[in-house]
């Protein structure tokens, strides 16, 4: 105050009015000016509001502090403390008949005088006003007042007040405190704390101390440098805050012996700390030439336990205006709003915006909160969008024991609703590795297993340098003869892809049947002309003709293909090389490709990107040279990662490349679901140690807790124990239990 | 009851009258300008010896060296008694604090200053003495060496060893002592006002000194004396004035007791006291205290000052003169 830096008080129970105060006391009115225009005079406030000059008071030189009378009071009844200690009651009203006018001008003085740092109202008997002084030798610095007691002239002779000498004649001296406490100390801030009527917190020179007014004697006192603002949260009456300098101390009254919590200490020096009366556990703070306004939100500062707990704040601050700000005061009653006022007198009325927290449920729903609202988003029923949604996807997977078939491994993607080619393709390979790694691990245990986790990447790098295989000879297309000439390594690649079965059988005629069976006839004609057998391929597509699923139009295409010429400039094909894009179906059209190819270039077919990844690979397989074959797969398992193409786990296998793949993946889908358990499938250990796997683990598991499904969550780590071997905490928690019941 | 050992590390200087004007720029700099240095405790005491002032290292820094200029030597640490009892007092000041610290150094030999400000007691003692100090006063007080501004516990220390016990009692010298017939009172000011009462202050203190004439009496109760003292401590003004002197002042500035008490001085020593001697103060406070009559003290250079509520001099008088002929029988 003095002078140079004013203050503001909201009035406690007219929630229009507020008084700024320097030198003299100013109650202003505030209005809105949303429906009408600035009044002649009126100080604008914020886009909407505006105040208007009620009163000024003049009549208390050498204010120091003011503290407005709790009650409700039309007069706007103040008291104010002065540099000499005394405790004037003054008022702003213009009714001079109110009931308070035998208060108004009322003094209260100490024995010696220095000055009143602070006022405090009891909030439980209205009467009482405690007020905090300067340190003097022989006296109190905390004096507790009745305001109304009788005025006490015989007390002080007037002769003898020399230095009040003049001002006298009419003024109500009230010398006698109704208490006096602290001795031989200053008081710098005081608070009645609201639990009783006869507590007081005080902030002493190096101290804060408790005095119960019931008995004088006792008090309660902590040693700290942080004794400024003491303040009480309106929410948690165990709360204190007080500051020293830049640093807010945050109390617990039921642990009083250090502060629960500091804040981050600021450059300068403190110069008031508030609690928002209409909303919990947020603090603002002021520092000194600053123009900014910092809150602390302590929602979540849960009571000490141990004495090591420091729990976190959520630290923001506000900027109400450019200039710096004198001081601030939160509206009593308005949510979060607060009126600033700057040094040279201009003020800013302004609601601190709350912070929105959000949190999305684990059903496709969005909840935020923000200040005493809270809404929700959910979808519409009746949108399909909901169901394309990854989290309802994984809960109905979930609940139908997605990854949990360990046997017939590719029926996963049957429980997972066998709508997604990708997770087909992926279970299938899974289910190929898992049988072949099986297989080898019963012909030659420790040898070849996890060249086929690996993927066919890795497979067919450990060929190259062997054998060329054989060019194909086109005059003998209808013979089934090269296949013989395969490597290992590409009968193995041929077996993950699915055509051929596992064993030393090289025949494709099973997979042929499977597929016909499944009514892709237009694949099965693909694989079938792939392996040379174009009558095969024909005889395909005619069956599909003609059955009730199939298209009549194969019948074109097994016409067209029966035509097949190798003759370079035949009519047949160019006709078949341009007519081929016009074709849906991508399988017909890399078989025309294949058939119009010119010698070793196979692009039509290998980079038709809607023909599947293992048919496309399988066919690599057959005709590429090794070379070829090597950049081929290189450049497709990295076309794979890119994308996130579950396909490409064949090439890639469980390795840390099969990991990059599924991250591309998950970042594109978040199923986490997918992630966990193809990884837990088979993967070497240093691939489930890969920080990655573990996240998409961990995440999996609580996504099952969130959805409260207990049981998935116990069985899903019952497989996970089984799969993976870095992951004991269960089997480690069982033989616990068994030890105990040994025990028994 | 709490003993506290401040952090200032106070120098007791004395300024010759003449060499005034070579200190105005660093006096005035330490008495109103106190953000300019990092000085937190200054005392200055005019007597018509010379000017009389306790500085801490900060302070000390500011005032060169000169002729002028004498510096007692040692290093001195303040005191400071707290009550943390609400227990109500009722004798203030030295009296308070006569028979728990002064009594018990005087035994033990240890020489203190006393500064009373409107707010506190100030004890000084040298800084050799402190263990001895605290030796002494740990049975009765809880004593906490501030650093960095926090309260410290000082560890009680029951040995006895290398410290000797009481052996006599207080000094054997006993100081004359003289009452000047000025008034004076004892106030504060808010340190924001300061500015307003500068030029006067600097006038009172700077430029108002005429040489006493020779007492016409002829007796050896000076008719008045020059004493003005002005402490500026921790941010706290102190001013002990002659009530003269005060009519200078604009009235509503400066702070006082609501019933607006009057002091009578009682000054201590014939001969300079010096530095070593123990028991001075005791001596004074010690009847005092019985008498239950309260008091301010304040030490300077060479002599030391208790100011007695204007109603007890008489008494203090006769308490005072009482020891000097019970010593002198």
């Amino acid at each position: 105050m003095s002078g140079t830096k004013p203050d503001i008080l909201w009035a406690p129970h007219q929630v229009d009015r507020f008084v700024v105060c320097d030198s003299e006391l100013s109650l202003y009115h505030v209005e809105s000016t949303v429906n009408s225009e600035l009044k002649a005079g009126s100080l604008r406030l914020s886009e909407d509001s505006a105040a208007t000059l009620l009163s000024i008071n003049s009549d208390t030189p050498y204010m120091k502090c003011v503290a407005w009378y709790l009650n409700y009071d039309p007069e706007c009844l103040l008291a104010v403390g002065q540099a000499n200690g005394r405790v004037v009651l003054t008022s702003l009203g213009q009714d001079h008949n109110s009931k308070f006018k035998d208060l108004i001008g009322k003094e209260f003085v100490p024995k010696h005088a220095r000055q009143c740092n602070t006022l405090a109202w009891n909030p439980l008997d209205s009467n009482w006003l405690a007020a905090g002084l300067d340190k003097h030798r022989a006296d109190f610095s905390v004096l507790i007042w009745d305001i109304c007691s009788k005025y006490t002239p015989d007390i002080v002779p007037m002769e003898k007040v020399r230095l009040s000498a003049g001002e006298t004649e009419t003024t109500l001296l009230v010398t006698k405190p109704l208490y006096e406490l602290g001795q031989n100390d200053a008081c710098l801030s005081l608070c009645w704390l609201p639990r009783d009527q006869k507590l007081l917190l005080a902030g002493m020179h190096r101290n804060l101390a408790i005095f119960d007014l019931r008995n004088t004697s006792q008090k309660m006192f902590v040693n700290t440098k942080a004794v400024q603002g003491v303040t009480v949260d309106p929410y948690f009456h165990d709360r204190v805050a007080s500051f020293y300098e830049g640093q807010v101390a945050i109390w617990d009254l039921r642990k009083f012996e250090k502060p629960v919590l500091t804040l981050t200490e600021q450059p300068k020096p403190l110069t008031k700390v508030a609690w928002c009366p209409t909303r919990t556990g947020l603090l603002a703070t002021l520092t000194r030439d600053s123009n900014i306004i910092r809150l602390y939100d302590m929602q979540h500062t849960p009571t000490p336990i141990g004495d090591e707990t420091e729990p976190t704040i959520i630290e923001r601050s506000v900027q109400p205006c450019d200039n710096y700000i004198a001081s601030f005061a939160w509206h009593p009653t308005s949510q979060n709003r607060m009126i600033v006022v700057t040094p040279n007198r201009t003020m800013s009325d302004f609601t601190v915006f709350e912070r929105i927290s959000l949190a999305w449920s684990p059903i496709t729903s969005l909840m935020w909160a923000c200040g005493r609202h809270l809404y929700e988003c959910a979808e519409e029923e009746n949108d399909n969008s909901l169901e394309k949604d990854i989290a309802t996807k994984m809960r109905l997977r979930a609940l139908s024991r997605y990854g949990l078939d360990t046997e017939q491994v590719w029926r996963n993607h049957i429980l997972a609703g066998n709508e997604d080619p990708q997770l087909k393709s992926l279970w299938y390979t899974l289910h190929f590795m898992k049988q072949y790694t099986e297989d080898m691990d019963q012909k030659s245990p420790g040898n070849k297993g996890s060249l086929v986790y690996a993927g066919i990447k890795s497979i067919v790098k450990s060929s190259l340098g062997t054998v060329e295989s054989s060019r194909h000879n086109w005059s003998s297309l209808d013979k089934q003869s090269d296949i013989q000439n395969l490597n290992e390594e590409r009968i193995l690649a041929l077996q993950l892809c699915g055509w051929i079965k596992k064993g030393t059988d090289v025949d494709v005629g099973p997979f042929l049947n499977s597929l016909v069976q499944e009514g892709e006839w237009e694949r099965a004609a693909a694989v079938a002309l792939f392996n040379l057998d174009i009558r095969r391929a024909i005889q395909i597509l005619n069956e599909g003709a003609s059955s009730e699923k199939g298209d009549l139009n194969l019948n074109v295409v097994a016409m067209a293909l029966s035509g097949y010429t190798d003759e370079k400039n035949s009519l047949w094909r160019e006709m078949c090389s341009t007519l081929r894009l016009q074709l849906n179906n991508p399988y017909l059209c890399v078989m025309f490709a294949f058939l119009t190819s010119e010698t070793g270039s196979y692009d039509g077919v290998l980079y038709e990107n809607k023909v599947a990844v293992r048919d496309r690979v399988a066919f690599a397989c057959k005709f590429l040279s090794d070379s070829q074959l090597n950049r081929y797969i290189e450049k497709l398992t990295n076309e794979m990662k890119e994308a996130g193409n579950l396909e490409g786990i064949l090439l890639t296998g469980l390795t840390k490349d099969g990991v990059d793949l599924m991250e591309s993946y998950v970042d594109r889908t978040g199923d986490v679901q997918t992630a966990s358990y193809c990884m837990l499938q088979g993967s070497p250990l240093d691939v489930l140690k890969d920080e990655r796997v573990q996240y998409w683990i961990e995440n999996y598991r609580n996504l099952l807790d969130a959805w409260r499904f207990w049981h998935k969550r116990a069985e899903f780590d019952i497989h996970r124990s089984k799969l993976d071997p870095s992951s004991k905490p269960l089997a480690q928690v069982s033989t616990y239990i068994i030890l105990e019941r040994i025990k028994l | 009851m709490e003993l506290h050992i401040l952090e200032h590390r106070v120098r007791v200087l004395s300024l010759a009258r003449p060499g005034l004007w070579l200190y105005t720029h660093p006096l005035i700099k330490l008495l109103f300008l106190p953000r300019r240095s990092r000085c937190k405790f200054f005392s200055l005491t005019e007597t018509p010896e010379d000017y009389t002032l306790m500085v801490d290292e900060e302070g000390f820094k500011e005032l060169p060296p000169s002729e002028f200029l004498q510096v007692a030597e040692a290093t001195w640490l303040v005191l400071n008694v707290s009550s943390r009892s609400g227990a109500a007092v009722q004798a203030a000041g030295v009296t308070k604090i006569a028979r728990s610290v002064i009594a018990p150094l005087a035994e033990h030999h240890v020489s203190v200053l006393m500064l009373s400000t409107y707010q506190t007691d100030f004890i000084l003692v040298r800084e050799q003495d402190l263990s001895v100090v605290i030796h002494t006063l740990s049975q009765e007080f809880d004593i906490y060496r501030e650093v960095g501004g926090e309260p410290v516990p000082v560890a009680r220390d029951d040995s006895s060893n290398g410290f000797p016990r009481s052996q006599h009692g207080p000094s054997p010298t006993v100081h004359p002592i003289q009452s000047p017939q000025n008034r004076f009172c004892v106030l504060t000011l808010d340190p924001e006002t300061l500015p307003a009462i500068a030029t006067t202050l600097i006038d009172v203190l700077f430029y108002s000194y005429s040489a006493p004439k020779e007492a016409a009496s002829g007796g050896t109760e000076p008719s008045s004396i020059t004493f003005f003292a002005f402490s500026l401590i921790e941010g706290y003004i102190s001013i002990v004035m002659d009530a003269e002197t005060q009519k200078k002042f604009p009235s509503d500035l400066l702070l006082t007791s609501s019933s607006g008490e009057l002091w009578r001085m009682v000054r201590i020593g014939g001969q300079p006291l010096g530095f070593d001697e123990c028991g001075i103060v005791a001596q004074i406070a010690g009847p005092l205290a019985a008498a239950d009559i309260s008091a301010y003290y304040i030490s300077t250079f060479n002599f030391d000052h208790a100011l007695v509520p204007e109603d007890g001099i008489g008494s203090v008088i006769e308490v005072l003169q009482r020891r000097q002929d019970s010593q002198g029988s």
